[in-house]
């Protein structure tokens, strides 16, 4: 466990050194979340009502800004990181190492994670007094600490999913292009988009229990007070067991795959 | 019970053939279109604890791959190997914690980092005791003379100043068995002796395995005690250094010097030519007639300077085993 800790701080230390961000840098990267908040300003402007399928402009402004936050633990780098890896044969090194490669990825990239999360955070805090109005503020200490275990929970579980994804790099290679389809699929199902309740009822449950709706939906659901903890908790157990799922997918993808692996270079 | 048992080995790289153009791309999605490539072939030998063994062989003779199947990198196509008794590629901890592999060609040390950021890492990764690292270190350090250079960020060094901790940084660990990769590809001339001179050295304090793979031959005149010679992926060669020396035992090679050109063919009635510049000359002759022919060289060469005479290259040995022994 120590080694991993080491890396974390290593790589905490070396974000620190070189990813000291401008506002400008910051800007850039959340202008997806201005040009969506903008874009549901403006339809509740013409819509007239105030409410959307259930959600005042408050709650939409607040359900897109906290996901995006949340969304810093969807770690999907160690995914692309071990398919570039698997590609250019760099992968020989680590696997001779007597550590996970799992483990070592994903406290390489959770480190990298907290650290842009805290980012986005004081950012977040600096920019609020302009649109603070269409902010909500209620959070009880139940529904926090069951937001760090999503949070938490959310981060191993992307880690696992793109971990897979980035192994097919074993058989195809060029994995990236395919990746990245999929993080297209993998936002959409996350409710980057469009909130999953605005689906149709039953597919809003089926979309609940798959594991991508940990990654910013449901807790940013808890946040907002839309979701007891009880509902909270259950659905926590659900993407608890997704985890040992994905666990054992990847041994055996990791099993086949390095058998095929082919070791290019040196 | 040797070290390490390589039992009819062989390895097959199955590539998938590209073709040009878009239309016969996406055909090829359809139809992948395979070649195979015979890496190692039915190889076999085994080593023992505390032997230096230098294995050698042209580019694309197979040694790479060997490595890495030997470490556990790659799957045998066929054959079995052991490794201090365990099977490479189920990578138990406790095998990879005594084994060591430096690719000459592949850093394993953060780069925006000192050197010593990363010791410490690996350090926490092998699980060193405090008393082993710091022993470890200061005997490495000591031995390559980099102690200074601990606390600077690795992008600052040389190339040989960053092999060195590339070295250490695979012994720090005190491993069983480690495998070395073109360790000197690329250095000075000091640096190879250094470490040449640190793999010596160390071989003598701690009986540790080496396995090493270098194109400088004298890498492995001056560190190996035997040598294992590859030719398209098979062996054609196996023995001890000394066993390599004495192919040749009743040869010696004259080194001639002139003060002025020469056409080297009017000496080629002498003995065979290894080697020749403009005005020097390497001519390898029976030893017996040692006596006659520099007498004769002497005698019709007003203008010879100089000359030494010295034992056949080791170089040149391995050359003549590997054009006799190639396999085409
Ligand atoms: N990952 C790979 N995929 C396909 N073919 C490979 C791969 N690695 C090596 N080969 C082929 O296998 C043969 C042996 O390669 P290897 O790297 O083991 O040679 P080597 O003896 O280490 O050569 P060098 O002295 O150039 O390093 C070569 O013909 C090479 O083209
Ligand atoms: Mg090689």
């Amino acid at each position: 466990m120590q080694k991993y800790l080491y890396s974390f701080k290593m790589h905490l230390l070396t974000s620190f050194q070189y990813r000291l961000d401008t506002i400008l840098g910051l800007i850039m990267s959340n202008i997806s979340l201005f040009i969506t908040i903008i874009f549901w300003i403006l339809i509740y402007r013409s819509n007239g009502t105030g409410v959307i399928n259930g959600y005042k402009i408050a709650d939409m402004i607040t359900f897109f800004v906290v996901s995006s936050l949340f969304r810093t633990f969807i770690l999907s780098s160690g995914g692309f990181e071990i398919s570039s890896m698997i590609k250019n044969g760099d992968l020989s090194k680590v696997i001779i190492k007597p550590y996970s490669i799992n483990m070592f990825l994903y406290w390489k990239y959770l480190s990298n994670a907290l650290f842009e999360f805290l980012k986005q955070f004081s950012f977040l805090l600096l920019i609020t007094p302009f649109f603070a109005q269409y902010l909500t503020w209620d959070l009880s200490v139940h529904s926090a600490i069951l937001l760090i275990i999503y949070l938490i929970t959310a981060s191993v579980i992307s880690h696992l999913i793109w971990l897979l994804l980035g192994m097919m790099a074993f058989w195809i290679g060029q994995a990236q292009a395919v990746m990245w389809s999929f993080a297209v699929i993998l936002n959409f199902l996350s409710g980057m988009f469009i909130p999953l309740d605005f689906f149709p009822h039953w597919s809003v449950k089926a979309l609940e229990l798959m594991p991508f709706a940990a990654f910013s939906y449901i807790p940013a659901k808890l946040y907002m007070n839309q979701l007891s903890i009880m509902e909270g908790t259950y659905l926590l157990i659900v993407y608890i067991i997704w985890i040992f799922v994905l666990m054992a997918l990847n041994v055996i993808v990791w099993r086949a795959g390095t058998k095929k692996y082919s070791a290019i270079g040196g | 019970m040797s070290i390490i048992n390589v039992n009819n080995l062989s390895k097959t790289y199955k590539i998938h053939e590209k073709q040009e153009g878009l239309k016969n791309t996406i055909k090829d999605l359809f139809n992948r279109k395979y070649v195979y490539k015979d890496a190692v072939n039915n190889l076999n030998f085994s080593i023992e604890k505390g032997e230096i063994v230098g294995l050698l062989g042209e580019n694309g003779a197979g040694k790479t791959t060997t490595l890495k199947m030997l470490t556990g990198i790659l799957y045998p196509t066929s054959g079995e190997v052991t490794v201090l008794n365990y099977i490479p590629t189920q990578r138990k901890r406790e095998f990879l914690k005594k084994i060591a592999f430096v690719m000459g060609n592949k850093s394993e040390i953060n780069w925006d980092l000192p050197a010593i950021d990363t010791f410490r890492y690996q350090k926490l990764v092998y699980q060193v005791s405090d008393e082993l690292y710091k022993k470890n270190i200061d005997m490495l350090t000591e031995m390559l003379n980099v102690k200074h250079l601990l606390n600077t960020q690795m992008r600052r060094l040389s190339l040989g100043e960053r092999m060195k901790m590339e070295l250490i940084n695979s012994f720090l660990y005190s491993p069983e068995v480690v495998f070395l990769d073109e360790p000197t590809i690329g250095l000075d001339l000091s640096s190879q002796l250094a470490i040449r001179k640190f793999l010596r050295e160390y071989r003598a304090e701690r009986k540790t395995t080496i396995i090493i793979t270098s194109h400088y031959m004298d890498d492995i005149e001056e560190t190996c005690d035997r040598v294992i010679l590859l030719s398209k992926g098979s062996k054609i060669f196996d023995g001890a250094i000394s066993e390599i020396s004495r192919i040749y035992s009743s040869n010696k090679v004259l080194q001639l010097v002139f003060d002025q050109s020469i056409n080297p063919y009017e000496f080629a009635k002498y003995g065979e030519i290894l080697e020749f510049t403009d005005n020097t000359l390497k001519l390898m002759i029976d030893k017996e007639q040692y006596r006659s022919i520099v007498t004769g060289l002497i005698n019709q060469n007003r203008n010879l300077i100089d000359i030494s005479i010295i034992n056949v290259p080791f170089k040149y040995i391995v050359n003549q085993i590997m054009v006799e022994g190639r396999i085409s």
